[in-house]
This record gives structure tokens, C-alpha cells and sequence, in this order.
């Protein structure tokens, strides 16, 4: 039985402009979210069993969407833990799982922003200052083309499930003339820098 | 564990595999999750265990072993609950 992502109504409130970098230390935004549709998934390199999980499963559920709908969804690994997790980190850890998988990461002020802007919860427990685990809410959020939030998965839909889910959304997007149109508009505003500020990027 | 091995694949796999083996000891000796003094069959299996994995590690997995010892205990009285009172029983008794 399929299972149903949630319906979301109207624009939800959740997404936003953030920069952070990437495993490689270059910049990394939401404009860089644009042009095909991504899934991102907050997680820490040092975490002992559920992102090691996620990860194993989004790339199976990547490689579904690769051979049944010929397309190559866009993964993002997004460090909740910036204190450990820095661009080499994130590169040696992201690189097991999927050659396409992104890691970001950034300073702590950085990924504070960019976990409230999608609702991340996250929360350093322990009292080591080395030996730590991040609690933090174990979602998938998967992004349209324009940038757009669509819809969340939680830890219980299977790769199959959030492959057949992908693939449903990327079919409807496909269809929609007009949605290709409104990406296309989206790309533009934020290349004039209409979209609002973004931390971090200088006025152009 | 060393941090580095924490974020790889076969760093984790060895932390894995020890934890299961010590956990299965535990198992063997009829414990489903580490209360008290760990019994002494399984006390090199524990610093196995405890060496191949983050010490924050060791306290999540032990973490979750005591919330499915609960979980499974809930579960055990239920079915013995049931067991008495459905029709029949497990004894094999034949119903009048």
C-alpha cells in the first residue's frame, strides 16, 4: 500500500533563504535549490544509527527515481552540528553513501538559521564537550524545481515509498506548464535579488 | 572508537557487530537489557563493546535496549493476559 505523504495546503511557511557551505567549502544557498527538485535531510556525521539509516534509504529511493523515471533528484545533507561537522567532515561522510549526495554545513550561526527557517528542531544533549549527540527531528523535505517546499517524510516511509511519492510529484510538476513557467519566474527574482536578503551574500 | 571512525561506514559495522554480540551474551543469559552488574560471560563482550563504540554511543544503544525491554514486557503480559482469559488456554486444555 502506497503511503501518502502529508497533504500540505497552501504554502506552508516553511523553507527560506540560507547560506552555508559545502563539502568542498564553496557557498552553498537556497538559489541553489533551483532547477530540479531536492530532498534534504538535517543530520550530524556523528550520529550512531538513524542519519546512517536516512542517508542508506534516500539513496536507495535516488537510485529508484534514476531507473524508473529517468531523473536525477538533487540530495542534500544539512549539519545540525557545526561544531564538529566542518566541510571535510561532511565531504568524507556524505561521499559513502552517494556520489550525488550535497553536505552542507556551516557556523553556528549559520545553521541556526537555516534549521529555523525549515522548522528543524535540534538539540545538543550530554554534558561532554566533545562526546555529544544531536537530538533532532528526523525529516526528509522534499523542494520543487522553483524552490519551493512540497511535502515532508518521516522515518517511517520506506525508499520504495518516498521513491513512488518523489516520482508522483515530479510527474505532476511535469505536467504543469504553468509550474515551469512560475520556476522560471522564482530563478529570476533571485538573480535581481528581489527575493528578500540573504545572509551572507553581498549586494550585487 | 576514535571521532574518525564514528563517521564511517566501517566504523561503524565493527561498533555494530560488538554491540550485537553483547547484547546476544545479555540475550543468553536470560537479561533483555544491561540492570546491575553485567554478568561475568559477558564482561569482555561489554568492554568489546564499550571500546568499539563512542561512549555517547554506548549510553544511546543502552538507551534503546532498556526501552525495548519495556516495550516487550508490556507485550508478554499482554499475551499472557489473553492467554488466560481467551477460550482454551495455552496449556492445551480442551474446551467443555
Amino acid at each position: 500500500m502506497m503511503q501518502r505523504s502529508q497533504e500540505v495546503v497552501g504554502k506552508a511557511a516553511v523553507g527560506g533563504p540560507f547560506t552555508l557551505t559545502d563539502q568542498d567549502g564553496k557557498p552553498f544557498t537556497n538559489e541553489n535549490l533551483l532547477g530540479k527538485f531536492s530532498v534534504l535531510y538535517f543530520g550530524f556525521t556523528h550520529c550512531p544509527d538513524i542519519c546512517p539509516d536516512e542517508l542508506e534509504k534516500l539513496a536507495e529511493a535516488l537510485d529508484t527515481i534514476e531507473a524508473e523515471a529517468k531523473y536525477q533528484v538533487r540530495p542534500v545533507f544539512i549539519s545540525v552540528d557545526p561544531q564538529r561537522d566542518t566541510p571535510k567532515a561532511v565531504k568524507a561522510y556524505v561521499k559513502e553513501f552517494h556520489p550525488r549526495l550535497i553536505g552542507l554545513t556551516g557556523s553556528e550561526e549559520a545553521v541556526k538559521a537555516c534549521s529555523k527557517a525549515y522548522r528543524v528542531y535540534f538539540h545538543k544533549t550530554g554534558d561532554s564537550e566533545t562526546d555529544y549527540l544531536v537530538d533532532h527531528s528526523i525529516i526528509m523535505y522534499l523542494i520543487d524545481p522553483a524552490g519551493e517546499f512540497v511535502t515532508f517524510y518521516g522515518k517511517n516511509f520506506t525508499a520504495r515509498q518516498l521513491a513512488d511519492s518523489i516520482m508522483q510529484h515530479i510527474a505532476k510538476w511535469g505536467d504543469s506548464s504553468a509550474a515551469a513557467q512560475e520556476a522560471a519566474a522564482a530563478a529570476a527574482r533571485l538573480k535581481t535579488g528581489t527575493a528578500g536578503s540573504q545572509e551572507g551574500l553581498a549586494q550585487r | 572508537m576514535s571521532s574518525e571512525k564514528a563517521t564511517t561506514r566501517s566504523g561503524r559495522a565493527v561498533c555494530y557487530s560488538a554491540r550485537d554480540a553483547f547484547y546476544q551474551c545479555l540475550r543468553e543469559c536470560g537479561l533483555l537489557e544491561v540492570k546491575g552488574d553485567i554478568p561475568s560471560k559477558c564482561k569482555q563482550l561489554r568492554a568489546k563493546f564499550e571500546s568499539a563504540c563512542l561512549p555517547s554511543w554506548v549510553k544511546h544503544f543502552d538507551e534503546l535496549q532498556s526501552k525495548r525491554a519495556r516495550e516487550l514486557k508490556t507485550q508478554y503480559a499482554a499475551i499472557n493476559s489473553k492467554a488466560t482469559t481467551a477460550a482454551g488456554n495455552l496449556a492445551g486444555a480442551a474446551q467443555k
